[in-house]
């Protein structure tokens, strides 16, 4: 089974302009992803997708596997369909170009996950905070009892009948046993599940969250949910990108 | 016809989707190459003219193989597969894929084919079949084995075994005399 990663890394980011090209201590945040999918042991290339030449030149400097898409894509899974269509490969998996500090070992547990041969995977972190919770960026998911996504909801899903009021409004942090979980952007799918993914219609649930894995879900398919403690720091704002920078200093 | 399972004839009647592999089924597994690298496959003409009388009753028909060519994929679209996917490596994938695409469950899916690849679906869906000339490993796992070889009328064996377990055929036979449904 071959297995890839692709980084889709688009440039025209509405918060943060240049984002993926703005500078971490000497590599850019798209350098930082591709080098942490690097270290993933059971994968066999790594491509930066985009439609941009600017990022195009950049990462040039440290790889030949960039594939140039359309600008015209409505979604980012439409993107990654025509990245991949003529590259020889299995599973993809899809690594967002702002997660400098994605960890090899979530990747490879993803990859590891297809030998069970479901269609699609993607990843979940328990929420600690209340403020999470209410923060409509913060995409809900609900799960059953196999771990497959029963819904994705910037809602807060599920809702608790009995101690609403006090969980919102007397809490900091999430009280055991209750338990809530963040979507993080983070997929994996067969090529052949993609390819059909990117030729379904857009769903009713979908527009309205703003959500297209609902997409997939709404026709009736499974997407396969892996719990991680990784808590993704993706970059959206300036201030996203002041705390990456402060904890590289950590690091 | 061989039939390796006892419950045949009722796991026939709850098929609603019929599934094949190309080469070895529909064709005798023979592929003629050219000096330009062009393709040429025998197809058999029993096997064609009964998709249209399946599709016109709401069966849904589809391919599955692992080779990649223009010949093969030309066929299925003058055949008008609802399904039809090339150059695939797992076929289990492109199987759940088509199960949840049409809302079908195991037992109403039958699938024909003749080899190794197709292992993994036969053994799970309703209703299995290979041709008279399978491997006898394949011909173990499968609720019916054909007469016919590869190329020889399989999928049309299969299809009028399936319409004959559900009381399609003779309706079909009958109102075949009196007009023309050649669509």
């Amino acid at each position: 089974m071959k297995i890839i990663v692709v980084i889709p890394a688009r440039l025209n980011s509405s918060r943060l302009p240049n984002k993926v090209l703005l500078d971490l201590r000497g590599k850019t945040i798209v350098q930082r992803v591709y080098e942490q999918c690097l270290k993933v042991k059971n994968i066999d290339e790594v491509y930066i997708a985009t439609d941009s030449e600017k990022v195009q030149k950049s990462c040039e400097s440290f790889t030949k596997n960039i594939i140039m898409t359309k600008d015209t894509h409505e979604s980012g899974t439409d993107r990654i369909a025509e990245a991949v269509k003529s590259i020889d490969c299995d599973v993809i998996i899809n690594v967002q170009g702002d997660e400098p500090f994605i960890k090899p070992e979530l990747i490879e547990q993803l990859s590891d996950s297809f030998k069970n041969t479901p269609v699609m995977v993607s990843v979940m972190h328990k929420i600690d905070k209340v403020e999470d919770l209410k923060n409509h960026n913060v995409v809900k998911v609900t799960v059953n009892n196999n771990s497959e996504a029963l819904y994705f909801s910037r809602s807060i899903v599920p809702h608790h009948r009995d101690e609403w009021d006090d969980l919102l409004n007397h809490h900091k942090t999430i009280p055991e046993p209750l338990k809530f979980y963040r979507h993080l952007g983070i997929y994996g799918y067969t090529k052949a599940f993609l390819l059909e993914y990117s030729d379904m219609k857009q769903g009713y649930l979908e527009r309205l969250e703003k959500l297209e894995q609902l997409r997939v879900l709404e026709n009736g398919y499974k997407i396969k949910m892996i719990e991680t403690d990784y808590n993704s720091i993706g970059i959206d704002t300036q201030e996203d990108y002041e705390k990456a920078l402060e904890l590289l200093n950590d690091i | 016809m061989i039939f390796n399972t006892n419950n045949t004839l009722e796991k026939a009647k709850k098929i609603k989707a019929i599934l094949f592999d190309i080469d070895g089924v529909f064709t005798d597994g023979g592929i003629i190459y050219d000096n330009n690298g062009m393709e040429y496959k025998k197809y058999n003409v029993k096997d064609g003219q009964i998709i249209a009388h399946l599709k016109r009753l709401d069966f849904i028909v589809g391919a599955i193989t692992g080779r990649k060519s223009d010949v093969v994929k030309n066929r299925c679209d003058e055949l008008k597969l609802n399904f039809h996917k090339h150059g695939v490596k797992d076929k289990l994938i492109e199987y759940e894929i088509f199960k949840t695409k049409y809302n079908l469950a195991d037992e109403q899916i039958a699938y024909i084919g003749d080899d190794i690849i197709d292992l993994s679906i036969l053994v799970r869906c309703g209703l299995s079949a290979t041709p008279n000339d399978a491997r006898i490993y394949i011909k173990e796992n499968v609720d019916i084995v054909t007469d016919t070889k590869g190329g020889e009328g399989v999928f049309r064996d299969i299809s009028d075994y399936i319409l004959g377990s559900q009381n399609l055929l003779e309706s079909l036979i009958i109102q075949s005399k009196k007009v023309d449904i050649n669509e």
